[in-house]
């Protein structure tokens, strides 16, 4: 009875595999069970991260935005070919003289995923609940508080009215990627377990189906105001694949139809493939700067660090280390964004500038060493870095090169000694909704207490302009702007601190597809919705 | 013997708890600051104040530690600093896939390991045995990586015939749901009926199975040809023959049977080693396992994970040294 078993289980096994690989055609997809739903045209995007660290609308701060931009619905959205935000879940807006008290028209069309209907009393018990939880990006509603003067309120079944306590841009906080979601009444009380299990609260074009940790499924919301075509898919896989090998090979095979940050290797080879795969390059607004520690010499002194700034090789980086992932920042502010522009100051790489500058800084390059820290487990800093270093040596200047976590980096440059700090720092910025003021108000005002000035910048001047561009955003976007342009160029002038490049996304997408872009605003997500069938 | 089990189980709960105390300090000495992992890279100083009070971090190191083993003894690992879920759940998410990978391979090393080994045993110095350890060597020594990356190239992208990572098709997914019941999915699967899924299932487990079970195929094989051939050469197995018993009996009633005490510990020790292996085969067939999850933790220095995940897998260690121990201990031989 044993044997016979044995052998009856042993040969249920072999018929398995072999009618397995028999019948698999590489893609993996198993036939159904049951009959499959009317539209099952799928779109698969393999990203290189988990697609979401968390899928709480209010709270999630990080790559969740992927998801979270097709489920949920914002008052306004950024239109990157405008360069103004347009509106989503609005219809207008209205503001006083001063930008403190903004009053905007809700749709009355809109339907949530659970049936329910939108009114204006969901958008403020909405944004109430980002400013409760008071996390991730809540802090862009901080002119809303009660605590600073502001309030929120529903002064009409479809209006709302915002007051601040300071002139606010709202038309352009309420198109925030994060803490600016307006989700169904019924959701607001869950936690974030709940979201994480793969239910959701909003009106977007999907909804979410399935979140399993690596990946998530999207379901097309058939109710959707603006309605479905057949070319258009209802079914979307986003998926961690974390190897660029395995990404590139589901390209290749016609597995997946989008992925990015792919390795130059399997960029390149995929480059080489034009009858399977185009390449759609996204401008972000993502810039990578280099702070100077400016509080101790020799960074305090302005020669030297001008000398610094020529001495990076700026076009080597760009096209020999970033591969087209990237180009040479002119100003602060990155391109495409308001407040840019072409004609404020920038470095090149200029050995013999910055052997001038150096000598008319005084500084004795004798022993001298610097140190730099940058993120762990970044190639392209690292090989940009080297590149660096070696032109540092020509000036005398030993560069070392440390590779740290976030946390400790910024642990670091906190040190309440400033000789401790590292001399060097290479940062990543990128605005949460689309305002130059992120990187002024952050990075570049002075503060009394080290948060993100990490060049400690203390220049009363360069304050009074932000604070002046800041105050004039919301009633006055064209002087605010000239005056960013003006910071940017003293910025530039002081090298207070280089900037690198702006960040480019390579998309590699396949050509059965067509209709994919990233809105700069909202960094990493394609609008599923805009994609079709070829 | 239940003298001796009591014991050993009193001394693992010890081992544990050195375990936890070693992790827990390592983990909170090392340069990081947890209120900014939690808070986030972007986090005001306001809320970095809060995350202190809220992750406990504002009473001293002592008392954060009696703390933790307070937790810990009603099963609360604490949160993830990184996406603040408690970490005993999202060990509960992930380790079911990871155990999956690691019974069937040990199933493998169980099933081709050991007959390998006593044929290797049986037919020494000849063509078979010669062919059974160049391949035992070759699995042994072989880089996990570079066999997955060679599966995943001949399999997937040559001939075709099987997925090239994941634990299941989403697509397969999409219009069905996928039963879970033990969290096992190839388990789930067949208890629920679920054919298709379970033959997407098993197509995804061929590969990441086979590059994991290499290793204790090879071990297995090894070890059991070397016990093996030690008893074989004792004076009572010439005696049986002698006596004219028949060489399969021989081989399989008495020295086989005496082989398997040895052969045991190394299974069990062997599955250990296994467990931490997968970790980076999981990365490289993206599969949903607790592997992935270690490694985020472990470059983000999310302590409380570190820490349940360290636990998991030293339980495990400790589980299955004590089982080994057991088995040693039932042969009447060995004096406890």
């Amino acid at each position: 009875m044993k044997k016979l078993l044995s052998i009856a289980l042993v040969l249920v096994l072999a018929l398995g595999l072999l009618a397995g690989c028999g019948s698999s055609s590489g893609s993996g997809a198993a036939s159904s069970d049951s009959a499959p739903a009317a539209d099952t045209k799928i779109l698969y995007h393999v990203h290189t991260t988990t697609p979401y660290v968390t899928l709480d609308p209010s709270t999630e701060y990080s790559n969740g935005m992927m998801v979270l931009q097709n489920v949920y619905e914002t008052l306004t959205h950024y239109n990157p070919e405008t360069g103004e935000v347009d509106p989503m879940l609005a219809t207008s807006w209205t503001a006083n003289e001063d930008g403190t008290v903004w009053v905007f028209q809700i749709r009355d069309d809109v339907d949530f995923h659970d049936g329910s209907h939108l009114t204006a009393q969901q958008v403020v018990n909405s944004l109430k609940r980002s400013m409760d939880l008071g996390q991730g990006g809540a802090y862009v509603w901080d002119a809303v508080l009660e605590d600073n003067g502001g309030s929120i309120e529903a002064t009409g079944e479809y209006e709302v009215t915002i007051t601040c306590g300071w002139s606010t841009a709202v038309d352009l906080v309420a198109s925030a990627a994060y803490a600016s979601y307006i989700m169904s009444d019924s959701v607001i009380d869950q936690d974030v377990s709940w979201f994480n299990e793969g239910h959701d609260g909003g009106s977007g074009p999907y909804t979410i189906a399935q979140a399993n940790g690596d990946s998530v499924v999207l379901k097309a919301f058939e109710d959707y105001r603006g309605g479905w075509t057949d070319d258009q898919y209802k079914n979307v896989i986003i998926r961690e694949v974390a190897e660029s090998s395995a990404r590139r090979q589901m390209l290749e095979t016609g597995e997946a139809q989008i992925s990015s940050d792919l390795s130059a290797t399997d960029l390149e080879a995929l480059e080489a493939q034009p009858d399977k795969v185009h390449i759609v390059k996204a401008e972000t607004f993502n810039n990578i700067i280099m702070f100077i520690n400016t509080a101790v010499e020799p960074g305090s002194n302005a020669d030297f660090r001008r000398a610094l700034a020529y001495a990076y090789p700026y076009d080597e980086v760009v096209s020999s280390v970033l591969n087209g992932s990237g180009e040479q920042s002119i100003g602060t502010v990155p391109s495409g964004l308001w407040g840019h522009s072409d004609d404020v100051f920038h470095y090149t790489f200029d050995m013999d500038k910055a052997k001038e500058y150096l000598d008319k800084s005084g500084v004795d390059t004798n022993g001298l060493k610097l140190t730099v820290t940058y993120s762990t487990g970044d190639d392209t800093y690292a090989s940009a870095l080297q590149l660096y270093q070696v032109n540092l040596r020509q000036l005398g200047i030993d560069l070392e090169l440390k590779s740290m976590e976030w946390d400790q980096q910024w642990a670091q440059a906190q040190n309440t000694d400033p000789a401790d700090r590292q001399d060097l720092f290479l940062f990543i910025w990128w605005p949460d909704y689309a305002d130059p003021s992120s990187w002024f108000q952050s990075v570049l005002h002075s503060e009394d207490e080290i948060v993100y000035n990490l060049s400690y910048i203390s220049d009363p001047q360069l304050d009074a302009l932000i604070d002046e561009a800041v105050e004039l955003t919301a009633t006055d976007r064209e002087g605010a702007e000239a005056r960013y342009i003006e910071a940017q160029q003293i910025l530039a002038e002081q090298a207070y601190y280089l900037n690198l490049y702006d960040q480019v996304h390579n998309y590699v997408v396949s050509n059965t597809v067509q209709g994919v872009a990233e809105n700069p605003a909202y960094s990493y997500t394609v609008d599923y919705y805009q994609v079709t069938a070829k | 013997m239940l003298k001796y089990i009591f014991k050993r189980i009193l001394s693992s709960i010890v081992v544990v708890l050195g375990v936890v105390t070693i992790t827990f300090f390592i983990a909170r000495v090392l340069p990081s600051n947890p209120e900014v992992k939690w808070a986030g890279q972007r986090a005001t100083p306001e809320q970095l104040e809060a995350a202190r009070i809220e992750l406990g971090l504002d009473k001293p190191l002592p008392q954060q530690y009696l703390l933790y083993l307070g937790d810990l003894l009603h099963g609360d690992l604490g949160k993830s600093l990184r996406t603040h879920q408690p970490v005993a759940l999202e060990l509960k998410r992930y380790i079911p896939a990871t155990l999956e990978l690691v019974l069937l391979a040990f199933l493998l090393a169980v099933v081709i390991g050991i007959p390998l080994g006593i044929y290797s045993a049986k037919k020494k110095d000849r063509m078979l045995d010669h062919v059974s350890r160049f391949f035992s060597i070759g699995a042994v020594s072989l880089p996990t990586f570079w066999v997955a990356l060679f599966l995943q190239l001949i399999f997937y992208k040559i001939l075709g015939l099987l997925p090239i990572g994941g634990q299941i098709s989403v697509e397969a997914t999409i219009f069905q749901s996928v039963p879970k019941i033990t969290g096992l999915l190839l388990l789930d699967c067949l208890i629920t009926g679920k054919f298709a899924l379970l033959h997407d299932a098993f197509l995804h487990i061929i590969l990441p199975c086979i590059t994991i079970s290499l290793y204790p195929i090879g071990l297995v094989a090894r070890m059991t040809r070397s016990a093996l051939l030690e008893i074989l050469g004792e004076d009572y197995i010439t005696a049986g023959r002698s006596y004219g018993l028949r060489d399969g009996k021989m081989l399989w009633k008495y020295a086989l049977k005496n082989s398997l005490g040895t052969t045991a510990t190394d299974v069990a020790l062997s599955m250990g080693y296994t467990l931490t292996d997968t970790f980076l085969v999981e990365a490289i067939f993206a599969w949903p396992g607790i592997g992935s999850y270690i490694a985020s933790a472990v470059t983000s220095l999310d302590y409380p994970a570190i820490i349940g995940v360290t636990l998991f897998g030293a339980s495990c260690y400790i589980i299955l040294n004590l089982l080994a121990d057991i088995i040693i201990a039932s042969d009447p031989r060995v004096r406890l």
